[in-house]
């Protein structure tokens, strides 16, 4: 049974690893390459199995000639890509227009040490309250969790879902569910140890793309310190082992912000890495309504804040490009939401909110928003984000220049997106308090990995700093 | 400077979060052990239809029936202010019950074939031995039982 399992979970990743490997990065490979090749074919694969499942899905419902479809298929295609590309040169190679920075940085072997410290720590941690709480938190459960049983224990009925009583959000995307569902197929029944193993994978991948990205683009020093500030932030921790989807969502968006930063350093395949993000920022929108919001907020960015002098032709096709990469997640959310649909039509989606109207002239209810969700997000992860600000503020901003401009339109996206985050408490008829409580520190939660990730880009190079600092 | 303050701060934060998980802190506050009666379900399933609606029951109160009633809205009532612990405990029970039950829908009400009772504990679920329109088909222990409703 664990064989079937590990062979449902393993041959995505290892298929997404061996088309990354010949597709996009050179062949001859540093450890800080394998790792974020690694990492970007765990969310790659986990969102290619939920689509291909979905397929299974409105096919009738899984069987084993579906099981024996879903390792072959994705197999072939591995090996299709690979007979592909074997006779082509691009992408191998290639030269780097931005310079790393030197592996000189000051305590480079302690942060090393205090980052894998701390990886273990957050591993042990995750395992006991795994160990503790194998379900997760309420949202997983009586969420994602039990639509992930609708689907497996549903069979050809999966659809019965569309019934749910409202509280249960029965049209909210499925790349989570679907894929718990596709490993739960493999082992024949449901067990509460593959969404936890789901979970924490998303976490170490996330991880993974911080420190290894940042190593890839800037320094062991950077990637280190990265990697530690990120397995220090203890929510982040937390909601890989909640079992909730704003893990996922937050590999996601952290995988869309590193692929437009990888394209300074491998120009030769920028057009494939604006479809990998593309890729990436679909399956955040297949994964959580915040996910699409990113996509949005990143078309947006891409078209306003890239390069300098670009042209608006260029841009438009930079877009396009991007949105081509979306449709695989896209096109599944559509699909789903049609099923749905269809299943249930007379269901009510949304009881009007005649209200919201006279909360967005109230200056009070913005004066509150704004009081609260500051407040909530300063003492985010034990006043981390501060820290972390005071940090970059000591250090000094000065990036490359040749990532300038990905950077500001990647944080152009997560601002836009957390202004989208800001008029969803304006609007919503909920008591403020109870609602900044329970959502503003997950909801940003989900940006802080890109946010963690952007900030060491845009800190200045050591050597200026050390003197700077002196 | 910096990168000590950072790292200051990042170790603290680690001691902190092993400390808060040492006394039970944050996470034992969010989550519920819903294990145990997914467990104490299981021996259900054999009294159930495969698919379908079955009824459910509760000791907490009636705001639950008027808010999860048939023609559910998106944002109810109970949901649109702070939930007191009372309406948490009510709603924990009607979820614990469609999440053990799926693909089975769980609705609010008893005019269902199928009535499943979760009750605060054994003696509540003992008091209601006798619900109108309603047979007692066994007790599953913790306060869950299983109604069936008289053929008309």
């Amino acid at each position: 049974m664990i064989g079937f399992l590990l062979i449902g979970l393993l041959t995505p990743f290892l298929v997404c690893f061996v088309v990354l490997s010949l597709t996009l990065f050179p062949r001859r490979t540093s450890l800080s390459l394998f790792l974020l090749k690694a990492s970007l074919s765990v969310g790659l694969g986990i969102g290619f199995s939920s689509v291909a499942f979905l397929l299974v899905l409105l096919d009738g419902g899984p069987s084993a000639q579906h099981q024996a479809w879903l390792v072959g298929l994705p197999s072939t295609a591995a090996v299709l890509a690979g007979i592909a590309q074997r006779n082509r040169s691009y992408g191998v190679g290639e030269d780097c227009p931005a310079p790393r920075d030197a592996d000189e940085g000051p305590y480079l072997r302690w942060i090393g040490v205090l980052f894998w410290f701390s990886l273990v720590f957050m591993l042990g941690e995750s395992l006991v309250l795994v160990h503790h709480f194998p379900h997760g938190a309420w949202d997983a459960w009586a969420g994602w969790n039990l639509r992930a049983r609708f689907l497996l224990r549903g069979g050809e009925n999966w659809l019965d879902l569309a019934q749910l009583s409202a509280f249960f959000v029965p049209w909210y995307p499925l790349l989570v569910p679907a894929f718990i569902a596709e490993c739960w197929c493999f082992l024949g029944h449901d067990t509460w140890l593959v969404p936890p193993l789901v979970g924490l994978l998303y976490t170490l991948a996330t991880v993974g793309l911080v420190a290894a990205g940042l190593t890839v683009l800037r320094s062991c020093w950077w990637g280190g310190l990265g990697g530690l500030v990120l397995t220090s932030s203890s929510l982040f921790v937390l909601s890989g082992t909640w079992q909730t989807a704003d893990a996922p969502v937050a590999f996601y968006m952290t995988a869309t912000v590193l692929c437009f930063c990888l394209v300074p350093r491998f120009p030769r395949v920028e057009s494939r890495l604006v479809l990998l993000a593309g890729v990436m920022a679909g399956f955040a929108a297949w994964t959580k309504r915040e996910g699409l919001a990113f996509l949005v907020c990143v078309s947006a960015a891409r078209l306003l804040f890239s390069e300098r002098g670009l042209e608006w032709r260029r841009r438009s096709k930079d877009l396009l490009r991007f949105l081509v990469g979306a449709l695989p997640g896209l096109l599944a959310l559509a699909a789903f939401e049609i099923a749905v649909h269809n299943a249930n039509p007379d269901r009510v989606w949304k009881t009007p909110d005649l209200a919201a109207e006279a909360r967005i002239w109230d200056p009070g209810r913005w004066a509150e928003v704004i009081d609260l969700t500051g407040r909530e997000v300063l003492a985010f992860g034990n006043w981390i984000l501060p820290s972390f600000l005071v940090f970059l503020l000591l250090i000094g901003l000065g990036s490359t220049p040749a990532f300038r401009p990905a950077l500001r339109s990647m944080l152009a996206s997560l601002a836009f997106l957390f202004a989208v985050y800001l008029i969803y408490f304006f609007l919503s008829p909920d008591v403020l308090e109870w609602h900044a409580k329970s959502t503003v520190v997950r909801l940003f939660g989900q940006i802080w990995p890109s946010l963690v990730f952007l900030g060491m880009m845009a800190g200045r190079k050591l050597e200026k700093a050390e003197s700077g600092a002196t | 400077m910096g990168v000590a303050l950072l790292l200051c701060v990042a170790l603290v934060s680690d001691a902190r979060m092993l400390l808060g998980e040492i006394r039970g802190g944050y996470y034992a506050r969010v989550v519920e052990d819903v294990g145990k009666v997914d467990a104490r379900f299981g021996y259900m399933h054999p009294f159930l239809p495969e698919r379908g609606e079955v009824g459910f029951l509760t000791d907490w109160g009636e705001t639950l029936s008027v808010a999860v009633d048939g023609t559910e809205s998106y944002c109810p009532p109970v949901l649109s202010r702070v939930p007191s612990r009372w309406e948490s405990r009510a709603f924990g029970r009607y979820f614990q019950t469609q999440y053990a039950l799926a693909p089975l829908l769980v609705r609010c009400g008893t005019d269902y074939p199928h009535v499943i009772g979760n009750f605060s504990n054994r003696r509540a679920a003992a008091r209601r031995q006798f619900v109108r329109g309603l047979t007692r088909v066994r007790d599953f222990g913790d306060g869950i039982v299983l109604y069936r409703r008289w053929s008309r």
